[in-house]
């Protein structure tokens, strides 16, 4: 069964590279087994240290008072401040700090590890966490401790948790591995500088700036095989393992009768770790005090203050006002830009929430909804929306103008990175449904209209919020990377005005650090504001309004 | 029998296909004659709250009929409400708009759902908490509040899925109480209540008659006359009350010994 499975998968990528040197040319795509190995070993790696560092460091601060002070804080300010935003400063330190191309490759692993590492890491402190008092007081009971206690207790208990957020991780770094092989940007001067490391990702943008968009879209199909692939082969096996003796988290969905396919309620129950998890990742960072994200402001602001003194020895006063007047720079323009960024999140996010509440009510009411939804979730979730942004706006501006298609582009990724999150919190809360609430509007005769408003609607809304959260954070990450476009051949590069493009430009065209960080500064500034006056006080006025699953 | 039975339970056979077929309920029927408390008792598997819900409309027979009055049934109805064993409340709305939401959604007006909600709520003991969410509520509150709504819409026949079961024993005892002077009382439209319960002294103590179900496959083993006089906590201490549990236990244990 699994030889087969594996040989299907050879065969479907042997099929993907036959059709693609007949189409594109041999020459064109010769090299794309070798790349594709690069980049996958190159995940691989970063995967091995994401889980190292995620393993050691969650359960240190899932058990030690004092680590989690710190390490909590710590990681939670880490996947708040977007990770494309802070990419170009550290490519070009570690450029200086190590050349001939080993920071370009430090570089691409770094972006790789920080797209990897915070899922992993609140995924295990979550999951300790949730290691039932009794189980724990048994343990202790019966004198387990150290090595005995971790391996017989803690490492068990983490392995679901561990598992879910391993698939998000492996996702999520084969998305960020398009933009992390090939950086490209013009300086003021307009020369161009490339940075890139060989690979998948370097193939696709590569290609592209070579005009053989054909060789580009090739390239993104095999990157969305091997995802889907890994997803099928490695994970949902490990998966279902592990569910097996699941040892922590209670199945909340209920049994029906009308599912005698192993297949759905396999993926159920895997979704169904997906779900929690997601939800305790959010948990665990609710538990960040406001005090210290203040606390870490301050120590921003001042090093902003610092470093804008240290430039210009006038004053820091007198430095800021000449940064807010220097054209380049374009700071008068930075409230407006932000908003442009956000109605763009926004108008991404709208058009997500109205399709996944349309999923949600299909799920609950149709029987065989959840037979399409799953393979298509698990189909969707690899395309590599990163990967896919630059031959979309190609493509796109072939026959639209360059804003039109930037736009559009821009929106697909975004909805992209946003919608899943929605998508799978909501439709797996919404069959999740207790049987006693669908009993009780059948009974009372709550339809229709009334049993959206009434019945579906409320009792997903937690999973909506936590969806939203997750989403928006998905968003502002890789809303930079659509706002700044260069490719070969041009001496400008395509923008949207938006902070991403203020970002960009500060850090590529004017190489000014200050403004970079103060850019960031704002954009986190943003994020972090976003979510804990948004997203986490909805949560906490609309969770203990939740359904009890049991 | 003089009157003709409020709810006609005929020939019902219910089958699970899960890959293999399994004879969930096996050929049951039984009536249930005006003014009655019926108990169905029986361990777990026998099928009594799949029963229930076929009578609730709620699931449908592969073979055989309710009638309600005369007529087949098979889809919910104003009717026919159930209280729920692990209650069943929407987490997000009050006491209050617990209460309300079916009337509304069945067409009464909202100035006299509120009003009837109010009646029913004060008749439950929950007068004070309308507005109060369900999270807020101790078990034993939250099943009043569902047998409020059960009782809002006026039902004729009140179905009961295990009521207690979730609830402490203090507690339970108290809604028992509620629930036989609900029963009893002639100024409320409700006075046919099918109970399921596996609770032997509880069906004893509650139900004029005793339908025994065993398991694999569901089917009635037997029915009790529950002989003891009204009100029964008056007779809590009789001999005949334990004799009557007696008899029950040895109809539901000699079904367990054939099935070993």
């Amino acid at each position: 069964m699994r030889g087969l499975r594996l040989l299907t998968a050879f065969a479907v990528l042997l099929a993907t590279y036959l059709l693609g040197s007949y189409f594109i040319g041999m020459s064109a795509v010769a090299d794309v087994p070798y790349y594709a190995l690069l980049s996958l070993g190159r995940v691989a790696l970063v995967y091995f240290i994401a889980l190292g560092v995620g393993l050691a460091f969650g359960i240190l601060a899932a058990t030690n008072k004092h680590a989690e002070r710190v390490l909590v804080p710590l990681f939670d300010i880490g996947q708040s401040v977007p990770i494309l935003g802070y990419f170009p400063i550290v490519l070009t330190f570690l450029i200086i700090a190590f050349p001939h191309g080993v920071g370009n490759e430090i570089g691409a692993e770094f972006l790789l590890f920080t797209a990897m590492e915070w899922d992993i890491f609140f995924g295990v402190v979550g999951a300790v966490k949730a290691i039932p008092s009794s189980v724990e007081e048994a343990a202790r009971g019966y004198g387990f401790s150290g090595t005995n206690h971790l391996r017989y207790v803690v490492l068990p208990a983490v392995l679901p948790a561990l598992l879910s957020a391993s698939v998000l991780a492996w996702n999520d770094g084969w998305t960020f591995d398009a933009a992390s092989e090939f950086v490209q940007f013009a300086n003021s001067a307009g020369s161009l500088t490339t940075y890139s490391v060989t690979g998948l990702g370097y193939y696709i943008t590569s290609s592209l700036n070579a005009g053989n968009l054909e060789a580009s879209w090739f390239g993104v199909l095999v990157m969305g095989e091997i995802i889907f692939i890994s997803n099928q082969l490695i994970w949902h096996n490990l998966q279902n393992r592990v569910a097996k003796h699941k040892p922590v988290l209670a199945s909340v969905i209920r049994e029906d009768f009308q599912s005698p396919l192993r297949l759905r309620r396999r993926f159920r129950r895997l979704l169904n770790f997906r779900f929690r998890q997601s939800s305790q990742i959010v948990r665990v960072r609710d538990q960040l005090s406001t005090r210290v994200v203040a606390a870490v402001f301050v120590v921003v602001l001042l090093l902003v203050g610092f470093l804008v003194y240290a430039r210009l020895p006038i004053g820091a006063l007198q430095g800021f006002v000449t940064a807010l007047t220097r054209s380049g720079g374009q700071l008068s323009n930075l409230p407006l830009y932000s908003l442009f960024t956000i109605g763009r999140l926004f108008a991404a996010y709208i058009t997500c929430v109205g399709i996944t509440l349309l999923c949600a009510v299909l799920a609950v009411t149709k029987k065989g909804f959840a037979r399409y939804f799953y393979p298509l979730y698990d189909l969707g979730r690899s395309v590599p929306y990163l990967a896919i942004f630059l031959p979309l706006f190609v493509t796109l501006h072939a026959s639209l103008s360059v804003g039109i298609s930037q736009e559009i582009a821009s929106f697909i990724l975004l909805m992209l990175a946003m919608i899943w999150y929605l998508l799978f919190n909501v439709v797996t809360a919404a069959r999740a449904l207790p049987t006693e609430l669908t009993e009780v509007s059948a009974v009372f005769g709550v339809r229709g209209w009334k049993r959206v408003t009434d019945i579906i609607l409320p009792a997903v809304l937690p999973a909506f919020i936590t969806g939203s959260l997750l989403a928006w954070g998905g968003g502002w990450n890789v809303v930079i990377y659509s706002e700044y476009v260069q490719l070969a051949g041009q001496s400008t590069p395509y923008v949207l005005p938006g902070l991403g493009y203020l970002l960009d430009n500060a850090a590529y065209v004017l190489g000014d650090v200050p403004l970079v960080i103060f850019f960031l500064f704002i954009m986190s500034g943003i994020v972090i504001l976003l979510e804990r006056f948004v997203w986490r006080r909805l949560l906490k006025r609309v969770e203990r309004f939740g359904v009890e699953f049991n | 029998m003089s009157a003709a039975p409020i709810l006609s339970i005929k020939d019902i056979v219910k089958i699970f296909r899960n890959g293999s077929e399994v004879k969930a309920i096996d050929d049951v029927s039984f009536d249930v004659n005006l003014n009655e408390f019926i108990c169905i008792i029986g361990p777990s598997g026998c099928g009594k709250s799949t029963l229930l819900r076929i009578i609730a409309g709620l699931e449908t027979a592969d073979s055989g009929q309710i009638l309600f009055q005369g007529q087949p049934k098979t889809k919910p109805s104003p009717k026919v409400t159930m209280v729920f064993q692990t209650f069943g409340l929407l987490p997000w709305k009050t006491a209050m708009e617990n209460v309300e939401l079916p009337m509304e959604v069945s067409g009464i007006e909202k100035a006299e759902a509120r009003a009837r909600a109010d009646r029913y709520l004060k008749m439950v003991g929950l007068g004070m908490f309308e507005n109060a969410y369900p999270h807020d509520c101790s078990g034993g509150m939250r099943q009043r509040i569902g047998v409020a709504r059960a009782l809002a819409l006026g039902p004729e026949v009140l179905l009961l899925d295990e009521p207690f079961s979730a609830l402490d024993e203090l507690t339970a005892k108290s809604l028992r109480v509620l629930l036989l002077q609900i029963w009893g009382d002639p100024s409320l439209p409700t006075n046919n209540f099918v109970m399921v319960t596996h609770n032997v002294e509880e069906a004893v103590m509650m139900a004029d008659r005793i339908i025994v179900m065993s398991p694999r496959p569901g089917r009635v083993v037997g029915e009790l006359k529950v002989p003891l006089p009204r009100p029964r906590f008056e007779h809590l201490r009789d001999p005949l009350f334990f004799d009557t549990v007696d008899k029950l236990m040895a109809m539901l244990s000699s079904n367990v010994e054939e099935q070993m």
